[in-house]
């Protein structure tokens, strides 16, 4: 441990003599600063501080990850190229102990840019949050920090289990028709839709009741109640109005709404807890009164959230620096282990690639699964489909993005700009699959290559 | 048994192209033993496997054939790394390291404790002549200062063997007289020292044997006095002669040995001495210099880091033995 720690020192050391990385922190530490006042928005405070908020993570993100590809990719590769490895490799260290020294180097190099973004962003949120506060009245603010500089817990409402009713429907359309030639996907497609229009589709005057549950000893006086629709048809007036009603009534105090809200944008209001029964479930009830009468279609995921706040806004902005901080620990993985077999910009071109689709791993895997689950589900599914050449191949590639780090799934713009929670079992997650799995991943493969590695470059 | 304390058998290594084909045989069958307590050195020209056997030996390299055994396991074993100390060609050392921390930063590789690393540090930085310069950063140095604080880091685990790849080049007389000094004294020492160098002169006055390669084979291997011997001439010092002595003492000679060839001259006093003398007399008048520190009076040249149960010997007498050698 003791050699590890001490080359990674003076990989630190070294950055510190750097023009280059010196360099990069001056054009960091200008930049950031001035962030809050190039990001200006809509003008409201609100919009400021969301706008910044949104580009200051991504333009972090963004800088963090690149200083760790090239600082990681140049560790290793100049002191091959210096020959300074010869003296390194002629010492008692194992070849592992120097792969993971110059990784932890990396790691910690950029761990200072990150502890030092971290604390100017979050002063750039006090400065733009301190402009603002003399002209607002105290429920514009109360609105700011609740939906903005909080950190919420989100629960969705309760979704029938698709699968076990599409796989029993599938086995009593079996019996009925026994004998019968049928296209499997085909069916399989039609009885999702059927499930999907029961559960989320609203005719006109029609009234459509869902449960939430999970809602047991909220310590807040309201909830926030998230929604988005779609209608069948644009609506003559924009608008679609629609009675909202919250709470059994046997259980709990009802509250009722009615509201005219335009499709396919998220709105959001405040309803009071005692709508919530002594379980924890609230029952929502939702009556489509639209005049135009167009059928109201609310989306699979995330169509009606129910948000409440779970903890200060400091603890999710350190949480959400965790995250980067995963991130850039596997970004370094990458950089050292590319480094450990190619050439400084090799490794750097194949490490931004990487880093690129990390980025955009999710929307990869969707496409060649179709469906957005892992490829262990398909292949459970496989069973009925016809094995060719196209979707093998389809499912090794999914499978090999399946493996790359999955940098947009922890990514944390989404839940600090929405002032979302992060949630401590996902954050724990994420670092033992980040870093302990997937980073391990490539430092043990580097570290084998790098074994196999001949130090001295061929002079005869 | 065996006293080796490096050994290769049948060492060979073929350099191939990109595509796997067969480019340069560097290495043909190279079977070398070094004993315990020797100073071997390896000669050779450009080109003929000198760096490649040390590469192979010290792990840089991987043989395509052949075996190489250092203390009698094979060289990817880490603990033997423990007792070799390496410098090479040119000293690979970090700029932005001050000498200390380059030092440090070695010692903290070898299982010795802090406490160690930290009283041996100055104690090599005097003894290679850099004490003044010691929290100075490499980057500044000369060539012969960056050659002196390398050699100080192959020798911060106090190693049992040490490879020295030219370990004079880029070092003025007196670097080069002091290093070849510390070598015999190493040797003395019981330490096992390998030596590559093109500088024919610095083999022959610190090598016990040598090896000389051409084309990845060995020429000749042997011990340097018989090597170097002739058996068919004779050398005689004499105090100054008056000419009618001298002229007896040759039709003497060539009356009872029948021998033609004798020639008679003063001996010339060698360049290197004289250099010394002069640098001395700098020292005495003390001229100020940025460089490495030349050391001599008696007083201010210091001991060889004390490490070992062997005893510690001075080189005090490095300057001096430097000067009255050959008086």
């Amino acid at each position: 441990m003791g050699s590890i720690v001490n080359i990674a020192l003076k990989s630190i050391k070294k950055a510190m003599h750097d023009k280059m990385f010196i360099g990069v922190i001056l054009i960091f530490i200008i930049i950031l600063p001035s962030l809050p006042i190039l990001l200006y928005g809509d003008g409201t405070a609100q919009g400021h501080l969301k706008l910044y908020l949104t580009y200051s993570l991504y333009f972090i993100m963004f800088f963090v990850s690149i200083t760790a590809i090239f600082i990681s990719c140049m560790s290793l590769n100049e002191e091959l190229e210096k020959k300074q490895m010869f003296l390194l490799c002629t010492k008692p260290v194992e070849k592992w102990k120097i792969v993971l020294g110059f990784w932890l180097g990396a790691v910690l190099i950029t761990l200072i840019l990150i502890i030092a973004a971290a604390l100017i962003n979050y002063g750039g949120i006090k400065w733009i949050i301190s402009r603002y506060e003399p002209s607002l009245s105290a429920l514009e603010m109360d609105k700011i920090k609740e939906q903005l500089l909080s950190s919420r817990k989100s629960v969705y409402i309760e979704q029938p289990d698709i699968k076990k009713i599409v796989s029993a429907q599938i086995a009593d359309y079996k019996k009925e028709h026994k004998g019968e030639s049928f296209d499997y996907q085909e069916l399989e497609k039609k009885f999702k839709r059927k499930i999907f229009y029961e559960t989320f589709c609203v005719p006109p005057r029609y009234e459509k009741k869902w449960t939430v549950k999970g809602l047991n000893n909220l310590k807040t006086d309201t909830v926030t109640i998230k929604f988005k629709y779609f209608s069948s048809e644009k609506p003559k007036d924009a608008t679609i109005s629609a009675e909202w009603s919250f709470g059994d009534p046997l259980k709990a105090r009802q509250q009722n709404y009615y509201l005219e809200k335009s499709p396919e944008i998220y709105h959001s209001f405040n309803i009071p807890v005692s709508a919530i029964d002594k379980d924890g479930n609230l029952l929502i009830s939702f009556t489509n009164l639209d005049n135009s009468y167009l059928t109201v279609i609310f989306p699979e995921k995330n169509g009606i959230e129910i948000m409440f706040h779970a903890g200060s806004f400091f603890v999710n902005f350190c949480k959400s620096y965790l995250l980067i901080f995963c991130q850039i620990c596997v970004l370094c993985a990458i950089g050292v282990f590319f480094s450990s077999f190619l050439s400084f910009p090799v490794a750097v071109l194949m490490s931004l690639f990487m880093y690129a689709l990390g980025t955009q791993a999710t929307y990869f895997l969707n496409l060649l699964t179709q469906s957005g689950s892992s490829p262990f589900e398909i292949i459970n599914t496989m069973g009925n489909e016809k094995l060719s050449f196209l979707i093998i191949s389809q499912k090794i590639i999914a499978y090999m993005i399946y493996a790359f780090p999955h940098l947009d799934a922890i990514s944390p713009v989404p839940y600090i700009t929405d002032g979302r929670v992060i949630e401590i079992n996902f954050l724990l997650r994420s670092v033992f699959i980040i870093i302990f799995v997937k980073s391990g991943f490539f430092l043990l493969t580097g570290s084998l290559i790098f074994n196999r590695k001949e130090i001295a470059r061929v002079i005869v | 048994m065996s006293n080796a304390v490096v050994k290769t058998h049948n060492l060979t290594k073929i350099f191939k192209d990109f595509w796997g084909r067969n480019k340069v045989k560097a290495l043909d069958k190279l079977s070398i033993e070094i004993n315990r307590g020797e100073v071997f050195g390896l000669l050779g020209p450009n080109g003929s496997g000198k760096s490649t056997t040390l590469k192979l030996m010290l792990g840089l390299l991987f043989p395509t054939k052949g075996k190489v055994s250092i203390f009698g396991k094979p060289v990817n074993n880490t603990a033997i790394k423990e007792k070799i100390g390496f410098l090479p060609e040119e000293s690979y050392l970090y700029g932005y390291l001050t000498a200390k921390e380059t030092l440090f930063f070695y010692g903290n590789l070898f299982d010795i404790s802090r406490n160690q690393i930290k009283k041996r540090t100055p104690q090599l930085l005097e003894m290679v002549g850099l004490g003044k310069v010691g929290s100075r950063p490499v980057r500044e140095f000369s060539k012969g200062m960056t050659r002196r604080l390398g050699l100080a880091q192959a020798l911060i685990n106090d190693p049992e063997l040490i490879f020295l790849d030219e370990p004079t080049s880029g070092l003025d007389p007196i670097g080069t007289k002091q290093i070849k000094n510390l070598i015999t004294e190493m040797k003395n020492r019981g330490k096992t020292i390998l030596l590559c160098s093109h500088l024919l002169a610095d083999v022959e006055d610190v090598c016990d044997r040598i090896a000389i390669l051409y084309g990845g084979k060995i020429r000749v291997m042997g011990k340097v006095d018989e090597l170097l011997s002739k058996h068919d001439s004779l050398q005689l010092n004499l105090p100054e002669l008056k000419p009618e002595t001298l002229k007896q003492i040759k039709c003497l000679i060539e009356k009872t040995e029948n021998a033609s060839n004798i020639t008679v001259e003063h001996p010339k006093d060698r360049l290197e001495k004289f250099f010394l003398k002069v640098i001395e007399q700098a020292v005495v008048d003390k001229s100020e210099t940025a460089g490495a520190n030349v050391l001599a009076t008696e007083k201010e040249i210091p001991e060889i880091p004390e490490t070992t149960e062997h005893n510690s010997k001075t080189n005090k007498k490095i300057i001096n033995d430097l000067l009255n050698k050959e008086n």
